[in-house]
């Protein structure tokens, strides 16, 4: 008998000994992640971040930046690691109780008793638990990574942002300063008695309208660099975007359904959902002998009584007579609801390619029509005003008026370059796994997956 | 009395409508523009032995032969290239390749025959402006005539019984067709002349354009003009007449003008104003003139000799008349500080300047060195480079030169060369000072 016993401590050692290759180091973790998300997005924490905030940045240094310095990231990334560690526990052979009891000496001599128990589902069921926390592991790993992915996305969008609101702070500052010349011109007119007061005050007011938006301008690009600092986990003065334009539309829209179907294999939210599903039908598997056997324990007996040692065995068992059905049940209501959920992602992460698909070869066509048709057109329109002004066919303030339309024509270019970048960056991020913008159809990728976690084991 | 007066005027009619002849002695002073006497017939007249033919400056006489003792024109209308002046031309609508049509001579008692031919993407008429003809010869549109469409050719035909300075245009959609260019003029020399000849007779018709600079086509539609023509030509694109010394100078002025009429001025003579289209004026109701207002619609003859050797501006006297391509509507910088707004406004456009601060005769100068780009055929505020600086005038303006001597062949002589003493020049100090002139002096009430 002691042998026996002996032999079962031997395994149990040697198991957690095998158990203890699942190593659980949080930063390593988040280094996993990072590097899983670089691999896909070609965007790697910056390893001196500090260092490029210090001088002019690119859309790419940003999202490096943004990776390297976020506070929400790095909670983000905590949960894989959090999983990985669920992961290592149950690697590990399930702890024994021991139950150790202490009587008064009768005789003069001691008396204790000691029980060693130890959980049979958990001893049993070892590999299946080891099994679903890692899956439980792969699901957390997928949607961190994708946190990842998104979070320098999200970085790009911001970048593209704060240089389009710059821009056009820096537009309808030109445009204040037309109407200012125009109110000048006036004045001077009025001055020299050619026009009557009227006409002062009309100018006068289109000057302070292109103030107010002016002001508007000034307020959005301050908010949108701010929103940029805190993308990058920066201090608010930090970034400056190198390029004070954005650049042109240059990149051709992938082949449609390659890129539809390129982008569901990279899915991470939906690698996610199909790890939960997975684990779920797992778990249902399983669910009849976890029923039987959840409170069972079996375990030794030692007793000390009046100088003389004895030894047992022990089991105890909670036959599941009433809930068994219920249990089973539930398990395949999870397992098929998880099952849905994946199945919901696919679709929806398909119809997201779909539609920054078109989002972007529309955006893309709206950016060069801008930039080939509309602001040649406003440049072109301008010189002739000036040589209709010249021939005295047209006035100063025709002139001015000419101006302001080539300014909005480059605001319109500013408008559709932002929303070109915006439609890359999402297009990008589809390849690259990244969660959907508009997941309302198919449910938020990583929210999703995280109620479908929060719903099993 | 009326009656009598039309059927004289069919009294020579051989083709198209013959009448009876009736011997109305009284309808011959009716008007005043005849010097034949009713049922008086005569061959066609010839140029040199019945009249001396009309200088059209920038014009062309039409062509005629005689067939049948019948004087046989033939005017083709048509879309033409026109040039108002170097720099500037239009495409318009004008007859036999020419803007405007060209000069008909005729004289009285001439049997005409004259054949329209249309070659226009619009049906038109030909109206013989200011010459009695039978009804259904007028040209007028729905009211004389169908009109002649496009590929038509109708024949017009009627003995000319008076003289003097007409037109001819087209009298269907008048507002566009006549803005576009369609007219000429028609000069009928008395059989008889009466008085003393001109040595040089000059005819003119004056007309007015809107044509938008950078544009290349008159525009119909406008009631404002920008471009004042003398015989479709604006200056500096306008020929000068010349004249001897001592020379008697008749010039006719047709106004078919859409809005206007013109007050043409002449410098340096008096003229007399000696026929209107309604015939000769009487000797004793002539009077003088320096300025002979001729409404649109009128012809004016004017004569008067050339005794004042120069060079002589000869314009119409509205001042917006002698402005090629004016544009209006914008404000008005006269007086402003340039210097400011050129550096508000420089800032934003770099090429901008401060425009008609200082009025507007450096305007042409500017553009015409080119250093002050405009739209592409236009003549912005044009004039033309003179002997003594920038002539600031443009449009209804040409210039007389009288001279002792002119070039044999018929050429133009240069610019005047004043003799000593007869120019206007600055004022010598000693001058200043001898007559008690004082330019610093405060201005005297
Ligand atoms: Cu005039």
């Amino acid at each position: 008998m002691r042998a026996r016993f002996s032999s079962v401590l031997t395994t149990v050692f040697a198991a957690a000994l095998l158990a203890g290759c699942v190593s659980v180091d949080g930063a390593a973790e988040r280094a996993r992640v990072l590097d899983a998300a670089g691999e896909r997005s070609d965007s790697f924490p910056a390893a001196d971040a500090g260092a490029l905030l210090a001088r002019p940045l690119s859309e790419d240094e940003a999202a490096a930046v943004a990776l390297a310095r976020n506070a929400a990231l790095r909670a983000e990334l905590a949960e894989a690691g959090l999983a990985r560690a669920a992961w290592a526990q149950a690697s590990l052979p399930p702890n024994p109780v021991l139950e150790f009891t202490s009587m008064p000496p009768s005789g003069g001599q001691a008396s204790w008793e000691l029980e060693a128990r130890a959980p049979l589902a958990a001893l049993l069921l070892w590999p299946h638990r080891q099994a679903l926390a890692r899956g439980a592991y792969d699901a957390a790993q997928y949607r961190a990574v994708a946190a990842a992915v998104d979070h320098a996305a999200a970085a790009r969008r911001a970048f593209t942002a704060a240089v389009a609101a710059a821009q056009r702070a820096e537009m309808f500052a030109q445009v204040e300063q037309a109407a200012a010349a125009a109110v000048l011109t006036v004045e001077e007119l009025r001055a020299a008695g050619n026009v009557p007061a009227l006409d002062v005050e009309r100018e006068r007011a289109l000057h302070h309208r292109a103030v107010l938006a002016r002001m508007q301008a000034d307020l959005d690009a301050r908010q949108a660099h701010i929103a940029l600092a805190r993308a990058l986990g920066a201090v608010e003065d930090d970034p400056r975007p190198a390029a004070s334009r954005l650049p042109d539309p240059e990149m051709e829209a992938p082949e449609r359904d390659a890129f539809v179907e390129a982008a569901i294999r990279a899915s991470l939210p939906l690698a996610s959902a199909r790890a939960e599903a997975e684990r779920a039908l797992r778990a249902a598997g399983a669910e009849g002998v976890e029923a039987l056997l959840d409170h069972a324990e079996a375990g030794a007996v030692f007793d000390r009584h009046h100088g003389a040692t004895e030894r047992g065995w022990l089991v105890e068992f909670r036959p599941p007579l009433f809930d068994f059905a219920a249990r089973s049940a539930a398990a395949r209501i999870r397992a098929e609801a998880a099952a849905d959920r994946h199945a919901a992602m696919a679709a929806g992460v398909r119809a997201a390619a779909l539609s920054a698909h078109a989002g972007f070869a529309a955006a893309a066509a709206r950016a060069r029509y801008v930039r080939d048709e509309l602001l040649p057109a406003s440049e072109r329109l301008l010189n002739e005003t000036m040589l209709q002004y010249n021939a005295m066919q047209l006035g100063v303030f025709d002139l001015i008026a000419a101006f302001e339309a080539r300014v909005a024509a480059g605001t319109e270019y500013v408008d559709a370059l932002e929303a070109y970048h915006h439609a890359r960056i999402t297009l990008m991020t589809l390849a690259q796994g990244g969660t959907p913008p508009d997941a309302s159809g198919a449910g938020n990728g990583a929210a999703m997956a995280a109620r479908g976690a929060a719903g099993g084991h | 009395m009326k009656l009598s007066r039309r059927n004289a005027l069919l009294a020579g009619a051989t083709g198209l409508a013959a009448a009876p002849l009736l011997a109305a002695s009284a309808a011959a002073q009716a008007n005043p523009a005849r010097t034949m006497r009713d049922g008086e017939s005569a061959p066609p007249g010839v140029a040199g032995r019945d009249y001396r033919p009309v200088i059209t400056p920038d014009g062309a006489a039409l062509p005629y032969r005689i067939q049948g003792g019948v004087k046989i024109f033939h005017l083709v209308a048509e879309e033409v290239e026109h040039e108002f002046a170097p720099g500037l031309v239009g495409r318009c609508w004008g007859y036999n390749g020419r803007v405007h049509g060209p000069t008909i001579e005729a004289v009285e008692g001439d049997r005409l025959r004259i054949y329209v031919t249309n070659r226009l993407p619009a049906p038109t008429t030909v109206h013989w402006h200011g010459l009695v003809v039978p009804s259904g010869m007028d040209g007028v549109g729905g009211i004389s005539q169908p009109s002649i469409r496009p590929g038509e050719t109708f024949v017009y035909e009627w003995t000319l019984r008076q003289h003097g300075t007409f037109m001819y245009h087209s009298h269907h959609d008048e507002m566009t067709q006549m803005a576009l260019g369609l007219m000429g003029l028609f000069i009928a020399h008395p059989r008889r002349p009466q008085g003393p000849r001109a040595d040089r007779d000059y005819a003119y018709l004056l007309s007015e354009w809107q044509m938008h600079p950078g544009a290349s086509r008159p525009d119909p539609n406008a009631m404002e003009f920008n471009l004042l023509t003398f015989n479709a030509r604006a200056y500096p694109g306008t020929s000068p007449m010349l004249a001897r010394t001592g020379e008697r100078v008749r010039i006719r002025l047709a106004n078919l003008s859409a809005m206007d009429h013109h007050p043409i001025h002449i410098h340096g003579h008096v003229m007399t104003v000696t026929e209107t289209d309604g015939g000769p004026i009487p000797q004793s109701a002539r009077w003088p003139e320096t300025t002979v207002l001729v409404p649109t619609g009128s012809s004016r003859t004017v004569e008067f000799i050339a005794d004042n050797p120069g060079d002589w501006a000869f314009h119409c006297h509205m001042t917006h008349h002698v402005m090629n391509q004016m544009g209006h509507g914008i404000p008005n910088m006269t007086g402003v500080n340039a210097r400011r707004i050129d550096r508000a406004v420089g800032a934003i456009l770099p090429h901008y300047m401060t425009m008609g601060h200082d009025g507007m005769g450096d305007m042409g100068p500017h553009v015409e060195s080119g250093h002050m780009p405009v739209p592409g055929n236009s003549l912005p505020m044009v004039g033309a480079q003179g002997p003594h600086g920038y002539v600031t005038m443009g449009g209804m303006v040409t210039l007389l030169k009288v001279r002792n001597r002119l070039p044999a062949d018929g050429s133009h002589p240069g610019w005047y060369d004043d003799p000593p003493g007869t120019r206007a020049r600055i004022a010598r100090a000693e001058e200043l000072t001898r007559d008690g002139v004082d330019p610093a002096a405060p201005p005297r009430p």
